[in-house]
């Protein structure tokens, strides 16, 4: 197997995993700022809603490291 | 081709907004905007740490299947992967009691940890004969490399 067919075997994990990044380096550079008229209280209770979701998303990625099956072919 | 340059864009661009977040000029002073601030930047780390570790996960599980990769080279990285992740999941404990108020939590700490956990293993050295299997390989951990080392850089040591 040459190297062009291996990129386009990993093909479907780059676009699936592509977008995902592009959103997370989004949040990233924009760092949810808080916006004009927005008081400190409801951008704290903005900003908790987002760490609460980054963190169950990981829990859930790590979980499914952790766990996912042995994929070597049986003997 | 298109998409693996995106994905790789995508990791550059993840390296320096990391590298930007841990410095950004923060508008409010009130010291609890900025603690909530330097918190949401510490989640999203560890979720793009996640994200890399399943796709480098994904990535070996295909290159196994396909038989490019040995099952022993599976066992190697597979391991190396768990690792990195216990130490993720540990941040995210840790970052989560800061979330509650927790005071005592060193949650940087844990961040940094993800780091060099990632750093204790070179997954590239494994001994993988096949040079096709160790590009693809190197290509699955790219994003997870690039989140790993940007930890370093935005949170400090």
């Amino acid at each position: 197997m040459d190297y062009t067919q291996l990129i386009a075997s990993l093909l479907p994990l780059l676009l699936q995993y592509g977008p995902e990044l592009v959103k997370s380096v989004s949040a990233l550079i924009h760092q949810n700022p808080q916006t004009a008229g927005e008081t400190d209280e409801a951008y704290i209770a903005r900003l908790n809603v987002m760490i609460t979701a980054n963190l169950n998303d990981a829990a859930k990625n790590d979980a499914a490291v952790e766990t996912a099956p042995d994929p070597t072919p049986a003997a | 081709m298109k998409h693996t340059i995106r994905l790789a864009f995508a990791g550059v661009l993840l390296f320096f907004a990391f590298a930007m977040s841990g410095c950004m000029h923060h508008v409010s002073s009130n010291p609890a905007v900025v603690y909530s601030e330097t918190l949401e930047s510490a989640s999203a780390a560890v979720d793009t740490v996640s994200i890399g570790l399943k796709a480098a996960n994904d990535t070996v599980t295909t290159l196994t299947q396909g038989g490019t990769l040995e099952p022993e080279y599976y066992a190697k990285t597979h391991e190396y992967l768990v690792a990195v992740a216990k130490a993720n999941d540990k941040a995210i404990a840790a970052i989560r009691a800061a979330q509650m108020g927790d005071t005592s939590v060193d949650w940087k700490s844990a961040v940094l940890a993800i780091a060099d956990a990632g750093a204790s293993v070179d997954p590239s050295t494994f001994g993988i004969k096949s040079d096709t299997a160790k590009k693809s390989l190197l290509i699955g951990l790219a994003t997870l490399k690039t989140a790993l080392t940007a930890i370093p850089a935005s949170f400090g040591k």
